[in-house]
């Protein structure tokens, strides 16, 4: 008897519990996102930006142009392929994960900009959106200079309800970006001039790069206008005028290395520098015979210091002649692993990532000297470079040395640095000034601080402005240099304004970009 | 609630009442040669009293006057019999003809087959379990028309892929539901394998099944049959019921144990050579990777290694006359001058596996009730050291009569199960045993450095370990807690003579907890070791409410109403712990970690749906059913939470028309139609914002981990954490996905029942599928969760039964399953052309438009207008533009059994034939490009190889021979660059099962059987070199992508069985 009153009245009650569990709210309540908040302040949205966009400067891009640049030669896989120009360099999937990289923190800086600017909720926050337009100007300069014509205006737009308000961005054309780069640091360098004024407080250690500070941030933004000013010379309707602006505005940034754009974050373990996780994970970079030679005849001092071998448990470091006696034979390696000499720098764990270096700055002002024809000038400038290049490549070997354990003489003190400057490029740079100048900075963006990217820039730069030679490549697939990146695959395959301008990938080959004298 | 008490005391007074004039019969039911017919069901006509008969075929019922009991079992004719005075009853069932077949439907809910107006396929107790087959999929193999199985390999609880009727989503879950004695469970894998190019497969959880404690399984087909499940059961559902208790004989329990041991061994070792050593170039060289060195007996001339020639290691060590210099012997602390062999190194590394499985099940009946309790166990040792499963099952079910009126019942089940694992594809074990060089002795020279047990040895660097130190240092297991079980009560009654009604109400929970432990252990090479800790807890709460309405209108027409609520209430729980770099060997502990992460994830979910059933029945020919079921459903967005989904079935046996119904050439004919319309709902969740984690492209190990610490002009800050907004966007206006379905059928019997035959015809269109559509990286994100595309499915399945001999002392009957599944992307969303599955940048498994489900995408051959390969002045093929270079999916898969019984020896096999279909084989291209293949060393061989299939540039046959042994090595690695090169075709022709089972001893209260047993023991394919079924992937990608993944395994053993 019991039992089935039990059974009725619980039968009866779970239909009322039934019938109240099934209510909108209740179900709202029910699917509630625990896992995750639903907005967030924009100085917790910079800070992986900063370390996102470091990661691709110092990663795959670098890691690809090293080799097009043969600061480094690839030997195995994809970085093979690269070296022999198979595939690779034209697959719209090569430079994919970079693609979507550098969008996704242009959809970040984009929401950080809404947020600290006039109406958004972290109005008054002038620095921190100072600091985002400055990275949305990095970030665009950088996808423009690999991928030309790409989509800006309409990415990373979001509707109110989060929804992308563009499915399929259209193409912007690479002479409307870079007047937007220039824009957008202009704005930054006003900006700067304020403070973080909101309720939700300022920057602080969330930039990890600066740690708010708006003074180096205004300067790395004067810095960076004179990056892109320098690299439009072939465009330039008044090369005079431009080298001159180029030098007002670094006279405006850094003027001492404490100031650099350096990020350093990589602590070796819960951090790591790109090209050791890469190297580390892939095995796939050897010497470069190009470079190594090009260490032995210009009697560089870090020719001797840069390569090592492995051996059966580690490395042990090897003379420029053993590297060239081994090295990567450019264009034309065999497949293997762990067989050809390496870089130094490739295993550099700790070594800091730059995104705009003090050296870069001096290399900038010297060239636009040299331009000038103010040779006297510039020739200072650039015996200042190359101390700042020695001193950071000084750092990153030393970053391999420390953390693998092996025996190494490394010095790249100042006083080397002047020795080489005084000995060897002194004579060279009054034979030649313009192309002992640019080949410094080639060879001073050689390393473990992902500048090999920049390098490709210049690289292109000076090609289209029948330069190219005193950097003087031998790989020997000549016709095969890629003058820019394919555009990634996400959009290739999923937005027909980009799959249609890929096509079949060949134009890296043929289409320069448009500061390169390209129309697209 | 007061008003209901006196009712209550009236009910009670009317079953005291009805218990007055019982009394109690028992009977055995057996089939036409006299064998025990197990679990027939036993009810007394038009009452609510219903037995079920024990696995003797033993029942007990209580009675009242005049009673007619009709008996009806899966398989047999029903039977109505009067009891009149008798006591003990002797029963005789006419077998196998469909006729009069039950079957159990949706809800548990049994039919006469011939009702039903779509198709099911039932597999019983002793066909699923004749080859002792430790896991469920592994023993439906062949067995069922329309129903694809995909195993991953043949590793101690590998995940397999049942899918009925073809896919219904790109990226989503395509398994059908599994109810387990009226208790849905889950049955899928906690986590995916994603793109399954790295790390273990993940056991999907149909691995916690006994096949043992397993009475009957019934295959829901199509969306009709189903259709009572609701939004759960869009892909069909499985119906198990399980060897339980109910309505066993009095008195005695009964005993049965199993016991049986099988041994596994590799089903397919690949074709390699022995002649050419380690090295490249022609040149030995003691790490690489490749196998393109000289000859293996020319080894002691080689240059820098060789003990004939002057070197530094002859000047070192003197000379060594006809022996070679192996650094890694010297490593491993071995004298380095060998004389060289070859080696088996494949072969030397596979074990014998073993599995046994014992199982105990006894069931028992009071006056009241019954009871059913198994105890099983399987303890499995994979031919990979090292792997392994444990699982031990416990159930216990029963059932309370409390009053003629009342019904209460409940069964639980405990398992707890215990998986260890190796990786596959570029972390497996497999990349460094199939491509390892004949000339260096793998098993020989020590694993490891001497004197420190963690620094590898091995014959090649990189991420790939020496799989002897990767199988004894680096570990992945997952444990497993499961409950899964319901109680239930029923309330019955007649409302007239001719109406009856039955109310119950169900309560059952799925609860459990996986935890997971990956570790890649300290000195891993070139590879960051870590430790991975995770779990997940699912608890599953649902509560089922049925009213069952039967009237009998007239003679004629009989009407069945239905009608019920379902609630299923679902938490998740997952918690994920990381730590890598280790600080030294020999504690694989996160204690023992330099840096950690960890993060957890709690997901809810609800469905809440209601439902109705009609079902009318006109003269046992002509049968209608409809059926509507509305669900609400928590994940779906605010708005768009309610669906409702019809269905209408209709069944026409024809021949009891007059004028056909005496045929004795077609003495069975059905025709069925159906219509359906179900859907699946997905998760919506507002955006949102989480932290960055990185991984993944070119990176192995995880370079960031947040917190960072950073150095901020000189100063080290500790403790940044970021955000970023998710990558992942959800539509708003989501929409559940709808599948429709049509089947067309026919079901015909020839010949006496001698020839049974049944076909269906079947089309699902399914629309607004509801999945990532991958959006151009150019909008900041990279997925968009929506409504978009469209796939349908022709599916043709048939069934042939051959009753060719039924003696007493002799039967033989052969049939054959045929499957033949059509599964087309229709549509995807706007602008999107292909959806990933899984694999690499290329090759992958897509979705794409217009291909058959799913496809292979890659880099193609440069191809001329016609078509034709092109190959260049020396005869090389060059890659083309990346295209569609596969279909993974069969023509057709034809299951073949027979089944063969001489007095007390019964002889059964299954064959399964899978013809058409490619898959991406990873594994034998490389085995070409390593130079470890014999077709490698073949070429090196005759110095000439030619690619064959293809044309010159000026159009003519291709015959350019390749000569010269580095320009044969080249070709293999131009071969490999081009991914369709590594397609390979995946038929197969396999000896499923075969079994010899004696019955040495049959008496009532004493049975002994013996079963010879093998499974996988044949195989014929055309792929070059491995089983096609082995695949990377747990996810819809299963079946197409290979790539140094674990084998497949084939076994044989022999079990006894004990009844008493």
């Amino acid at each position: 008897m019991y039992m089935k009153k039990v059974n009725i009245y619980s039968l009866l009650l779970t239909v009322i519990i039934l019938a109240a569990s099934c209510s909108k709210s209740q179900l709202d309540e029910v699917n509630r996102n625990r896992n995750n908040p639903a907005d967030m302040q924009a100085k917790f949205i910079l800070t992986d930006v900063l370390l996102s966009t470091a990661y691709e400067v110092g990663g795959d891009p670098s890691t690809y142009v090293s080799i097009y640049l043969e600061q480094e030669a690839g030997v195995h896989n994809q970085t093979y392929n690269a070296e022999k120009r198979i595939a690779e360099p034209t697959l719209a999937t090569t430079y994919n994960n970079t693609w979507n990289s550098l969008y996704s923190h242009i959809r970040s800086l984009k929401i950080a900009v809404q947020k600290t600017s006039a109406g958004g909720e972290e109005e008054g926050n002038d620095v921190t959106g100072g600091i985002a337009k400055v990275l949305l100007a990095y970030n665009l300069a950088l996808l423009t200079d690999l991928y030309g014509d790409v989509p800006y205006t309409q990415s990373g737009i979001m509707n109110e309800d989060g929804t992308p308000a563009y499915m399929q961005p259209v193409i912007d054309k690479q002479s409307d970006l870079y007047a937007e780069v220039n824009k957008l640091l202009d704005e930054a360098i006003v900006q700067f001039d304020g403070a973080d004024n909101a309720g939700t407080g300022s920057i602080g250690t969330q930039d990890i790069l600066f740690g708010g500070n708006k003074t180096k941030w205004k300067k790395t933004a004067y810095g960076l206008k004179a990056r892109y000013l320098l690299r439009k010379l072939k465009i330039s309707s008044d090369v005079e005028g431009d080298m001159e602006q180029v030098l007002e505005y670094v006279g405006n940034s850094y003027t001492s290395v404490a100031e650099e754009a350096m990020l350093n974050v990589y602590n070796g373990s819960s951090t790591k520098n790109p090209l050791h996780e890469y190297t580390y994970s892939r095995d796939g970079l050897g010497v470069s015979k190009s470079l190594a030679t090009k260490f032995k005849d210009l009697d560089d001092p870090r020719g001797d210091q840069a390569f090592m071998a492995y051996t059966q448990t580690n490395f042990r470091a090897i003379s420029l002649d053993d590297a060239i006696a081994a090295a990567v034979p450019n264009g034309d390696p065999v497949q293997q692993q762990f067989v050809y000499p390496l870089s130094i720098v490739d295993y550099a764990l700790t070594a800091p990532t730059m995104l705009f270096s003090y050296h870069e700055l001096l290399f900038i002002k010297a060239e636009a000297l040299v331009r000038l024809e103010r040779e006297a000038e510039a020739e200072p400038v650039l015996n200042e470079a190359l101390r700042y290049a020695f001193r950071n490549l000084e750092r990153s070997l030393n970053a391999t040395v420390d953390s693998y354990g092996f025996s190494a003489d490394i010095d790249l003190s100042d006083d080397v640095a002047d020795d080489y400057f005084n000995n060897s490029v002194k004579a060279r740079f009054a034979a030649d000034p313009l192309k002992e100048t640019v080949l410094q900075k080639y060879l001073a963006f050689y390393g473990a601080s992902g500048e090999a990217t920049e390098a490709y820039s210049d690289y292109r730069r000076l090609k289209a402005l029948g330069e190219a030679n005193f950097i003087d490549l031998k790989n020997s697939l000549t016709d095969k240099f890629p003058l820019r990146f394919t555009y990634g695959n996400s959009d290739v395959t999923a937005n027909p304004n980009v799959g249609s301008a890929y096509g079949d990938g060949n134009y890296v080959y043929s289409e320069n970009v448009w500061w390169a004298g390209g129309s697209r | 609630m007061r008003k209901v008490t006196p009712l209550l005391a009236i009910l009670m007074l009317l079953s005291v009442f009805a218990l007055a004039q019982t009394r109690t019969v028992t009977g055995k039911v057996t089939d036409d040669k006299g064998d025990p017919v197990p679990f027939a069901t036993v009810t007394e006509k038009n009452s609510n009293t219903a037995v079920a008969a024990d696995q003797n075929g033993d029942f007990s019922i209580t009675v009242g006057e005049q009673a007619v009991l009709v008996i009806s079992a899966a398989g047999f004719e029903s039977q109505e019999v009067a009891v009149g005075n008798q006591t003990s009853l002797n029963i005789l069932m006419n077998p196998a003809s469909s006729l009069q077949e039950v079957v159990v439907t949706a809800l548990g809910i049994s039919r006469e087959k011939r009702s039903l107006g779509y198709a099911t396929q039932g597999v019983k107790a002793d066909v699923l379990a004749q080859a002792s087959n430790p896991g469920l999929a592994g023993a439906l193999q062949g067995k069922v028309a329309g129903v694809q199985i995909t195993p991953s390999s043949g590793m101690p609880g590998a995940s397999a892929q049942i899918v009925i009727r073809g896919a219904r989503s790109f990226t989503g879950n395509n398994a059908p539901l599994y109810v387990v004695d009226g208790m849905p469970i889950s049955s899928n894998a906690d986590l995916s394998t994603g793109q399954s190019v790295t790390g273990t497969d993940i056991a999907n959880r149909a691995v916690d099944i006994d096949p043992n404690d397993i009475a009957n399984i019934e295959i829901l087909k199509g969306q009709a049959a189903s259709a009572l499940y609701g939004i759960r059961a869009s892909n069909g559902a499985v119906v198990i019921t399980t060897k339980s208790g109910q309505g066993a004989k009095k008195g005695k329990p009964q005993v049965s144990f199993n016991t049986n041991v099988s041994f596994d061994q590799i089903s397919r070792l690949p074709d390699l050579q022995k002649t050419y050593a380690q090295g490249t170039g022609g040149a030995y060289s003691p790490n690489a990777s490749t196998s393109w060195g000289p000859k293996i007996v020319d080894l002691p001339n080689d240059p820098g290694y060789g003990g004939n020639v002057a070197n530094a290691n002859t000047d070192r060590d003197g000379m060594q006359n006809g022996k070679y210099y192996v650094p890694q012997r010297a490593q491993a602390g071995l004298d380095p001058w060998v004389t060289p062999q070859a080696y088996d190194n494949a072969k030397d590394f596979f074990n014998t596996g073993t599995t046994f499985n014992n199982f105990l099940n006894v069931v028992s009946a009071t006056e009241n009730g019954s009871y059913g309790f198994s105890i099983g166990s399987a303890n499995q040792k994979g031919i990979v050291p090292h792997t392994g499963m444990d699982r031990y099952t416990v159930k216990l079910g029963g059932e309370t009569r409390l009053s003629k009126h009342f019904k209460t019942a409940f069964s639980g089940n405990f398992i707890n199960s215990d998986i260890d694992k190796m990786p596959s594809a570029n972390d497996g074990l497999i990349a460094t045993i199939y491509p390892a060089p004949p000339s260096y002795d793998l098993k020989g020279i020590p694993f490891h450095r001497e004197g420190n047990p963690y620094a590898p040895v091995g014959y090649r660097g990189g991420t790939f370990v020496n799989p002897y130190w990767g199988t004894k240092n680096n570990s992945f297991n997952e444990k497993m807690n499961r409950f899964f079980g319901n109680a239930s009560v029923t309330y019955s009654t007649d409302l007239s003579n001719t109406t009856k009604l039955d109310i119950k109400y169900q309560l059952g929970t799925d609860a459990y907890t996986t935890n997971y432990s990956d570790i890649w252990s300290y000195g891993s090479p070139s590879r960051t070791s870590s430790i991975e800790e995770y779990s997940w807890t699912n608890t599953t709460l649902n509560s089922l409410l049925t009213g069952n309405l039967k009237w009998d209108i007239s003679n004629d027409l009989d009407l069945n109403l239905l009608v019920g609520n379902e609630i299923v209430n679902t938490n998740t729980k997952y918690v994920y712990a990381y730590g890598q770099d280790f600080a030294f060997g020999g504690w694989n502990h996160m204690d023992n970690t330099g840096s950690k992460d960890a993060t957890e994830e709690t997901l809810k979910s609800r469905t809440f749906g209601t439902f109705a059933n009609l079902s009318l029945a006109y003269q046992q020919m002509l049968y209608l059913s409809l059926t509507g079921r509305q669900d609400i459903i928590s994940t779906m967005p605010t708005n768009s939470r309610k669906f409702f989904y019809p269905s209408a079935s209709l069944s026409f046996v024809f021949t009891e028309l007059n004028g056909l119904n005496q045929s004795s050439f077609l003495n069975y004919g059905k025709v069925r139609f159906s219509i359906a319309q179900v859907g699946q709902a997905g998760r919506y969740l507002p955006n949102y914002y989480s932290v960055p984690s990185y991984g993944g492209g070119f990176y192995s190990g995880t370079p960031i981990l947040y917190p960072i610490s950073a150095n901020i002009g000189g100063t080290t800050v500790d403790g940044i954490k970021a955000y970023i907004p998710s990558s992942s966007i959800y539509n708003g206006a989501l929409k559940p996905q709808n599948t429709t379905s049509y089947e067309i059928g026919a079901d015909l019997n020839f010949f006496d029942n001698l020839v049974e035959l049944s076909y269906t015809y079947s089309r699902q269109d399914v629309k607004d599928q509801i999945f990532s559509v991958p959006l151009p990286g150019s909008t900041g994100a990279s997925s968009f969760v929506t409504n978009g595309g469209r796939i349908h499915t022709n599916a043709h399945e048939a069934t042939l039964n051959l009753n060719l001999v039924r003696r007493q002392n002799f039967d033989w009957s052969l049939g054959a399953n045929f499957s033949k599944i059509d599964n087309y992307v229709d549509e995807l969303a706007e602008g999107v052309e292909s959806i990933f599955l899984g694999g690499f940048t290329t090759p992958q498994v897509r979705a794409g438009v217009g291909d058959k489900f799913p496809v292979i995408y890659g880099s193609s051959y440069a191809r001329n207008d016609k078509g034709q390969i092109v190959v260049d002045e020396d005869g090389f093929p060059s890659a083309g533009a990346p295209k569609v270079i596969g279909v993974a999916a069969p023509d057709f898969i034809l299951g073949v059994n027979t089944r063969l019984r001489y007095k007390m020896l019964t002889l059964s096999a299954v064959a399964d034939w899978k013809q058409g279909g490619q898959m991406y084989g990873g594994t034998t291209n490389l085995l070409d490009m390593y130079g470890v293949s014999k077709a490698s060393a073949e070429a090196r061989d005759k110095n000439s190889v030619t690619f064959p299939n293809a044309v010159k540039e000026d159009g003519t046959v291709n015959d350019i021979a390749i000569t010269g042994y580095n320009n044969i090595q080249d070709y293999y690695i131009v071969l490999n660059s081009i991914d369709e090169s590594s397609i390979i075709k995946s038929s197969y022709l396999k000896l499923r099962e075969l079994s010899l089972r004696v019955e040495a001893i049959k008496k009532p209260n004493f049975g002994l059987s013996v079963n010879f047993f093998a499974r996988n023991m044949l195989l014929w394919t055309n792929s070059p070199h491995l089983d096609p079924e082995s695949s990377q992937s747990n996810t819809n990608m299963a079946g197409a992508f290979e790539r140094f993944t674990l084998p497949q395994t084939k076994s044989f053993g022999l079990g006894v069985n004990l009844q008493f």
